[in-house]
């Protein structure tokens, strides 16, 4: 599968003609473009070059990015997750799933998808008493009954606890690495940045993607850290017209998103004016790390590291939210010799 | 054929359990037995006067016939598809691979089977003479066909339920208009000219024994307009409307 993608993306590229200039960094990312005039030329050229592709984009733009699928999927089995997708009223999980079942051609799948998506508990409950969270995970098992080749999903993981978006996430990179290609929609980039493909942001209708660079040996000419050395550190950071000086050990983690970063404090984000790599000299010496080019994560927050494919890697943090962070490639084995973790 | 039977499944059942459907089903043979009680003088002086038995038998099926079809036709259908629009089901439906040629004919099939079943029990409830039987339910079916496209259309024009409500007013009235030549004679004319003007004045006819005859031609012309105007305008609009969902 990687190695027909990597054969695509050069040909995918070249014949891009909305795409804009080439990416300036390793040979294997020149051959990307990094920057596309609309959502649905972006949907076209990365799907058609046969890339998952992930927007942190405007309603307007979720909507033109759905619309360039329906047009791209033509014969492919495709398959679409939609925030507002209601349920029939008088169904029940069951009864629900099992006519989508039987819609692609075996219903005997519906109990298998009730069982993956953790909703058998549930299964005789009518949908409009099931929680947003259970809709979800509803609308989940209902596109995996499709078993698509192509799959549209607008913010996929906004109503989802930890447990669920675990769920969603393991099933995303299984069918991912199956070679079903995914469009998802939705803020912030963080999200976009879990799943497995590129990740793209929204700026004045412009679509950038987002920086991905697994290189990691920029780091190595950086000083080491001392260990017991005290020194004061407080990170500003501005809310409204206040400057707050954050104290690291609150900080849950940095995230760069549009050119700003920030820094979340008990689910809240606070712009600061530092750099990512300002913050990240500053924040080494309290346990924080550069877990992806735009974030840098407080490694005593991190609760857990999932891996739903070969190439993607999450954090999952024990903050008010449960926030998944990307780890990058390149940078996860860093982290396990940092942290001497086995 | 699969994804069919999947549709006429889902969309029977869930008639069975829609309160508003219930309703729809009910009033017709709830009204029919309302009427069979108002012209119980009537019935009694048709034991013993044919003519008056046969004028009081065709009211009673003129009746049943528009009952059956308009409000179950148009309740059944508009909210039907209404209801999927509001609740973005039919969206679901159509980007699961499903056409809206398969969503229509599984939700007229359905209106046309609970239209039927209605006008059976509706039939029954009359007391007319079994012999006019297959009769009525074969005009009842040919007259449901217009009222059935017409309200694929409305439905699928229907933003949500509450302009569904609306939307849906015009083929109730328009299909109940031959019910009230019983009571205004003079508006025979008008009658004829509805939907279910031509089948209910086939129907008199087959009753009276005249049915192939020359004034069978023109119910037969309403008949097959109505049924070709539903037609087109379904064919025109369905597309369209299905995709502004």
């Amino acid at each position: 599968m990687q190695a027909r993608e990597d054969s695509r993306t050069g040909n995918a590229a070249a014949r891009d003609a909305s795409a804009v200039g080439p990416a300036s960094a390793t040979s294997a990312a020149a051959a990307l473009p990094v920057e596309y005039a609309s959502a649905a030329d972006l949907v076209r050229g990365e799907v058609g070059a046969g890339r998952s592709v992930h927007l942190e984009c405007s309603r307007d733009a979720m909507r033109a990015a759905r619309e360039a699928v329906q047009e791209l999927a033509g014969p492919r089995r495709a398959a679409f997750y939609l925030e507002d997708d209601g349920g029939f009223d008088r169904d029940t999980v069951r009864s629900y799933l099992r006519f989508f079942a039987r819609l692609a051609g075996d219903a005997s799948a519906a109990s298998d998808a009730i069982a993956h998506f953790g909703l058998r508990e549930r299964a005789g409950v009518l949908v409009p008493k099931l929680t947003p969270e259970e809709r979800a995970l509803l609308g989940f098992a209902r596109v995996s009954l499709l078993d698509p080749e192509l799959c549209f999903c607008e913010r996929p993981l906004l109503e989802l606890g930890p447990d669920a978006r675990q769920t969603v996430l393991a099933w995303i990179g299984a069918q991912s690495e199956a070679g079903t290609l995914f469009v998802t929609c939705g803020q912030p980039l963080r999200e976009a940045l879990l799943m497995p493909g590129r990740a793209f942001w929204e700026e004045d209708g412009r679509f950038l993607a987002a920086e991905v660079d697994d290189d990691a040996a920029d780091d190595e000419g950086e000083p080491a850290f001392e260990g017991d050395e005290v020194r004061v550190c407080k990170i500003a950071a501005k809310a409204g017209d206040v400057t707050l000086l954050l104290d690291p050990r609150e900080i849950d983690f940095i995230e760069s998103a549009n050119r700003v970063n920030y820094a979340s404090v008990r689910g809240e984000l606070y712009p600061t004016a530092l750099t990512m790599d300002e913050l990240e000299s500053e924040l080494e010496r309290f346990g924080f790390f550069r877990c992806h080019r735009s974030y840098i994560v407080n490694v005593q927050k991190v609760a857990k590291v999932e891996r739903y494919t070969r190439n993607t890697y999450n954090l999952v943090l024990s903050d008010a939210h449960h926030s998944s962070l990307p780890l990058s490639k390149g940078r996860a084995e860093e982290m396990r010799e940092r942290f001497r973790w086995r | 054929m699969r994804k069919l039977g999947a549709l006429l499944d889902k969309d029977a059942r869930d008639l069975l359990k829609n309160p508003t459907m219930v309703v729809a089903v009910i009033m017709p043979v709830a009204l029919t037995l309302f009427y069979r009680f108002s012209f119980r003088d009537a019935l009694a002086a048709g034991e013993s006067d044919p003519a008056m038995r046969l004028l009081v038998d065709g009211i009673f099926l003129v009746i049943a016939l528009c009952m059956s079809v308009g409000v179950v036709g148009a309740t059944v259908l508009v909210y039907g598809i209404a209801e999927e629009k509001e609740k973005h089901t039919l969206r679901t439906l159509m980007l699961a691979n499903v056409s809206a040629g398969q969503v229509a004919l599984a939700k007229g099939l359905v209106s046309l089977a609970a239209i039927l079943v209605v006008a059976v029990a509706c039939f029954a409830l009359t007391g007319v003479s079994w012999q006019f039987f297959g009769g009525f339910i074969a005009f009842t079916a040919v007259g449901s066909a217009p009222i059935i496209l017409l309200g694929l259309v409305l439905g699928l024009a229907a933003r949500d339920q509450m302009t569904a409500g609306l939307y849906s007013m015009p083929i109730l009235v328009i299909s109940l208009v031959p019910l009230f030549t019983t009571f205004a004679p003079e508006a025979e004319f008008v009658a004829g000219l509805t939907p279910l003007g031509g089948v209910c004045d086939l129907l008199l006819l087959m009753m009276e024994g005249n049915l192939v005859s020359a004034d069978a031609l023109a119910p037969v012309a309403v008949t097959l307009a109505w049924t070709v105007a539903g037609a087109l305008a379904f064919k025109l609009l369905y597309r369209k409307l299905a995709q502004d969902n």
